[in-house]
């Protein structure tokens, strides 16, 4: 495969919701690099009619009971937050200037 | 307050040393803890396992657990023995990080199950263990942090990424600690450390209130000194859970009774298979050694050994660096600086850039690479190229150990190609994720593993040995590793884990 581009960094870390510095960009295209191409040797291996595996476990799903159990107060998850206001999280704008 | 030769032997002692004299009236919970309170005095300072303690609520459950027992109360067997918990799993009103900036401050509302399950035995939890960042990394050097050491050698890495559990456990500062294995973070720390860490079959320990890095491979699991302690404390947290839709349910562990069962020293009928692969070029010569003369000491007990060869064991890693960060990106997306843990306004903040910027300052590099690389392999260009044909050959990797299982009870390889080494030695993050090539099979397969000593290399540096099962066997792997520990005991003239510098004692490996 080819290089990775700065652009395509850039992009990633967008799509990841990371700010980079242009020196972490330059780190990540390289590291990338190495990584990417240390796994592309499984493409070596016959995977025709083969099933992907999503979940090691081998037994069917089981699901608890539906029942309702008990949930965790909000006066206490909202003591964890950066910023409350009414029983409320409170956030940045939603609408930026794009 | 209690003598020197006092607090020698008591920190010493194996949990279960502990639980008997306790119960014989030789021994409070008290003077554990104060005897363990001493020892990370003056230990912690130089591992640096811990990243809080929690003392004055371990007294209180020592306390509480000493009472009931004077008034003859019928008690877990336990009760008042002490355990420390990687920071990677929540605790109710103790301050939980993994290690990174992101969660600093950050103060759960509730346990996780294998928590409640320590507090329902009368366990008093001394302190939070250091890791690499959210369990990224191989030495615990990512610790957003400090670093951890080696108790065998200040100056080399407990392994990673539960150094600090490891590394506890293994200078005694604890006897038992709980880890969190997604590609070896139990084991491969045992193996560097002389110390026994066990993950346990997918599904068998509740992960629920494990931070999640990537759940197909998580698994919570013990580490301590002996596998007879990490069998207790396995029976102490397996079990279904509710609050876990992939936990196995109506299975009841007898892990302990194995283990014991192991100590006899009999393996005949038991089939080991060696894993061919997992040896050679990377492993070097000390630990295939180590390994060759622990396999010798298995069929020295009745067991029947022959080398399996493994076509796909060596691409676990390839899979593994696909599918791990894949499910890291999408797990670390909950980081967002909304409703809890950091959050950085820059200028004119939106709630987009508040979230890039939060995440950009909250990660270390080693996170923010993963996150890269699974944003990367799940992109639509490369989702089919990369992820689903990892997936696929996740596929094929588990049909090798079926295979394998049709002949074979247990396979066996070194836990990891080298012993410990030097902090800042391994900088190149390839090269550093090679130390989990013989660790990461069991999780991608979700089978049980563990790693015990084998011996010493030309160093001194303890030599880690790692037995499989299949799925939900996880009791015939207590039952050979404690037979090997037995085996390994008497040629060593006493067990690995006593070899260790007290790091207490001034001039002791300073």
């Amino acid at each position: 495969m080819s290089d990775f581009s700065y652009e395509q960094v850039q992009h990633l870390a967008k799509l990841a919701c990371i700010a980079l510095s242009d020196e972490e960009i330059e780190d990540l295209k390289k590291d990338l690099q190495g990584i990417v191409k240390s796994v592309a040797l499984i493409s070596d291996i016959d995977i025709s009619g083969v099933e992907p595996t999503t979940n090691p476990l081998t037994l069917p799903q089981h699901l608890r009971e539906d029942v309702s159990g008990e949930t965790l107060e909000r006066d206490v998850l909202l003591e964890q937050a950066p910023e409350c206001e009414d029983g409320m999280f409170v956030t940045p704008r939603i609408l930026g200037d794009e | 307050m209690m003598s020197g030769a006092d607090k020698d032997e008591i920190v010493t002692l194996t949990a279960s040393q502990m639980s008997e004299a306790m119960k014989k009236g030789d021994l409070s919970s008290r003077e554990i803890i104060e005897a363990e309170l001493e020892v990370a005095k003056a230990v912690d300072p130089k591992t640096e396992s811990y990243l809080a303690t929690c003392f004055n609520s371990a007294f209180m459950v020592a306390d509480a657990v000493d009472q009931a027992r004077a008034l003859g109360q019928e008690l877990p067997d336990l009760a008042g023995v002490p355990i420390v918990v990687k920071d990677m799993i929540v605790t109710k009103g103790v301050e939980t990080t993994a290690a990174s900036k992101i969660l600093k401050g950050w103060v759960p509302p509730y346990d996780a199950t294998c928590v409640e399950k320590l507090k329902e035995n009368g366990m008093p939890m001394l302190a939070k263990t250091n890791l690499d960042e959210f369990a990224q990394g191989s030495s615990t050097e990512n610790s957003a942090f400090h670093p951890t050491f080696n108790p065998w050698d200040l100056e080399r890495v407990p392994g990673g990424s539960g150094g600090g559990s490891a590394a506890a456990v293994s200078s005694f500062e604890s006897p038992l600690a709980l880890g969190t294995d997604t590609g070896g973070s139990i084991r491969q720390p045992a193996s560097f450390t002389g110390s026994v860490g066990m993950k346990p079959t997918y599904g068998r320990v509740s992960r629920y209130g494990a931070i999640s890095m990537a759940s197909s491979l998580d698994q919570i699991g013990p580490c301590a000194r002996t596998v007879e302690d990490a069998a207790m404390l396995f029976d102490a947290i397996a079990g279904y859970d509710p609050k876990d839709s992939t936990s196995i349910p109506d299975f009841p562990s007898s892990a302990l009774k194995a283990a014991k069962e192991g100590k006899k020293g009999d393996l005949s009928g038991i089939r080991v298979g060696i894993i061919a692969e997992a040896g050679g070029e990377g492993f070097s010569k000390d630990v295939t050694d180590g390994f060759l003369r622990g396999v010798n000491l298995l069929s020295s007990m009745g067991a029947k050994v022959e080398e399996q060869s493994f076509p796909h064991f060596l691409h676990g890693i390839q899979i593994y660096y696909i599918l791990m960060p894949a499910e890291v990106s999408s797990n670390m997306s909950r980081y967002d600086g909304m409703r809890y843990g950091l959050r950085v306004m820059p200028p004119d903040a939106t709630a987009a850039s508040m979230m890039a910027a939060t995440r950009e300052q909250g990660f270390g590099a080693e996170v923010k690479r993963r996150i890269m690389l699974g944003t990367y392999v799940l992109s639509s260009g490369q989702y089919e190229k990369m992820y689903v044909a990892a997936q696929k050959v996740r596929t094929v990797l588990i049909k090798d150990f079926e295979r394998a299982f049709q002949s074979f009870d247990v396979l066996v390889c070194p836990t990891s190609p080298t012993t410990a080494f030097k902090a800042g030695e391994v900088v190149d993050p390839v090269t550093m994720y090679k130390n989990d090539i013989a660790t990461i099979p069991a999780n991608l397969a979700g089978l049980p593993a563990i790693s015990i000593p084998a011996g010493l290399d030309s160093l001194g540096l303890p030599i880690g040995f790692q037995i499989m099962a299949n799925r939900q066997k996880d009791e015939l792997v207590f039952k050979v590793a404690s037979a090997l520990q037995e085996a390994v005991s008497r040629e060593n003239e006493g067990p690995i884990w006593n070899k260790v510098p007290r790091l207490w004692k001034s001039g002791e490996n300073d």
